[in-house]
């Protein structure tokens, strides 16, 4: 099967136990959102994919053949680390110079021009660099290696709202241009949900949703009106959580949104995937 | 494909080290030949102008940069390779093919340096300039030709310039997989236990049996109680390079990337 495949996964700090029985599809050429609150286990999930912390129990499948140890399955993946893991007396254009022998089909002169479009200075050291810089490299790196599967640990860590939104106008035209997986673990759902195909939704190291965005996003919704109304329709729905206002009330609802059922004085609204994402976690 | 991306890496972020430590051995050298040439003139006195002033074992200084660089081989090509994709057996074996290629190179480069200088000194009744292969084997001199003093001087210093840059490698991979508790215990445990603890109770309880039977190992090993054979102490060096590389693997297998 292609793609990456994580089977039953656990993986334990001490008394901690960061992924429970784990078993997620990444499917080849598309967008996942890999969504989690801190600590729910997200970085720990890439970690064991690329074998930079080793899993308890299960497998991870690259293309299927195991991804352990394998250098042909490692060389498949590029996963940008939340730390730098360059040595920091390195220049960056050394970066994309070393990296270049590590993943032959790394664009060097892709990797220069999306240096130029973030002035990115590629004659600095990676110590010189500030933590959004630092992103940056990581990013262009990441990007420029044409790996068939690219991991995104927190992307856009320390960048400002304006490489934000180069950052996503990236991704989009990348992907377009040149197909591939990439795994956006973000806290910033907000803004990464329009890139995202596909979101899996990890708390306490467990997957608790793993569907397409549109589905998922069809699945909720907001019911909003006075108190006594919304507590009569909410009666028999499956409620992800509600907040109040006054004597206004606003239910998040999971299920299909029958509108013959919604009785005058309520209103009702799409959730957005941050808000659907704060109710699926918090409950 | 993936050993060779591996080795060329941890070579070539080897290559400037090694380029700055033969510049500073060079000019302490030729400073050390101008000074040793030279007749000094100290308030109207000549001095050094009769008495020989030898100075070698130039291997030593190797032999230590060899240990530091294998001190500082570790967690820096660690975090590169793993970001890289690199598993850790393509590390590991592009390490071993390093230090191989990094100890025969400087055991060939210190063996020119050591002809060239011992070519200089013999031209002057003033300097002396000895191996350090030369210094432990003296008499081995008289037994083989000049060339194969040479080849096994070569052997020699190879071996053990592998055992100092392979142990170098095991303690940092060590001192990488443990926590600090450990770290600050074996770094302050070990050196007093061997250096003060052992010693004493030797002294006090055991009549000097250790450092008896230490001293007979060694001259076993390095084959002094067998007519100063070399290939006694090629063989010991190249077990010591084997254990420290297979204590090193059997360490760092299982290590994981830290922050």
């Amino acid at each position: 099967m292609n793609g990456i495949e994580l089977r039953n996964t656990s993986k334990d700090f001490g008394n901690v136990q960061a992924l429970k029985d784990v078993s997620v599809h990444f499917e080849e050429n598309k967008i996942y959102g890999l969504l989690g609150r801190n600590g729910a286990g997200k970085s720990t999930l890439l970690n064991v994919i690329t074998g930079r912390v080793f899993a308890n129990g299960g497998e991870v499948l690259v293309d299927g053949e195991t991804a352990l140890e394998n250098d042909s399955a490692l060389q498949k993946i590029y996963m940008m680390s939340e730390k730098n893991y360059y040595p920091e007396n390195m220049k960056i254009r050394d970066v994309f110079k070393w990296t270049r022998e590590f993943y032959p089909d790394f664009d060097a002169a892709y990797a220069a021009k999306l240096a130029e479009r973030f002035e990115l200075n590629t004659d600095k050291k990676v110590k010189a660099l500030s933590t959004g810089y630092s992103s940056i490299l990581k990013l262009i790196t990441a990007l420029s290696t044409n790996a068939p599967y690219i991991l995104l640990d927190e992307p856009v860590l320390g960048l400002d709202a304006n490489h934000r939104d180069l950052f996503y106008k990236i991704v989009i035209e990348k992907f377009s241009e040149n197909p591939c997986t990439i795994i956006i673990s973000t806290h910033l759902i907000e803004e990464a949900a329009g890139v995202i195909d596909h979101v899996v939704i990890i708390k306490d190291g467990k997957i608790i949703r793993d569907e397409s965005r549109d589905d998922l996003m069809s699945k909720g919704y907001t019911a909003t009106g006075a108190a006594s109304v919304v507590d009569g329709y909410i009666a028999d729905k499956n409620v992800l959580g509600t907040d109040s206002l006054g004597g206004l009330k606003t239910s998040y609802i999971l299920g299909t949104l029958n509108r013959n059922d919604v009785p005058a004085g309520i209103e009702i609204s799409k959730m957005d995937l941050q808000r659907l994402f704060i109710q699926l976690t918090n409950a | 494909m993936k050993l060779k991306s591996s080795y060329i890496y941890q070579l070539s972020d080897m290559r400037r080290a090694i380029a700055i430590f033969y510049f500073i051995l060079l000019c302490v050298l030729v400073f050390g030949f101008t000074v040793s040439g030279a007749k000094f003139t100290i308030s109207g006195n000549i001095i050094s102008s009769t008495t020989e002033s030898g100075f070698g074992g130039m291997e030593i200084c190797s032999i230590i940069f060899l240990f530091v660089c294998g001190l500082n081989s570790f967690k820096e090509f660690f975090r590169m390779l793993m970001q890289n994709g690199i598993s850790r057996r393509t590390l590991f074996l592009g390490r071993i093919m390093t230090i191989l290629s990094v100890c025969a190179g400087m055991a060939v480069i210190d063996k020119i340096i050591l002809l060239i200088g011992k070519l200089i000194a013999s031209h002057s009744s003033r300097i002396g300039f000895t191996g350090l292969f030369d210094m432990i084997y003296a008499v081995r001199m008289d037994q083989v030709s000049g060339l194969q003093m040479q080849v096994d001087g070569f052997i020699f210093n190879m071996c053990l310039y592998l055992a100092a840059m392979t142990i170098g490698y095991f303690i940092t991979i060590a001192f990488y997989r443990m926590s600090k508790i450990a770290k600050i215990t074996v770094a302050v445990g070990v050196p007093m236990i061997l250096l003060n603890v052992v010693p004493i109770l030797d002294a006090m309880l055991l009549n000097g049996v250790i450092m008896k039977t230490l001293i007979n190992t060694v001259s076993f090993a390095f084959g002094f109680k067998n007519g100063g054979n070399p290939y006694f102490g090629v063989v010991s060096l190249l077990l010591i390079a084997v254990v420290f590389c297979a204590l090193s693997w059997l360490t760092m297998r299982k290590a994981v990337v830290r922050d």
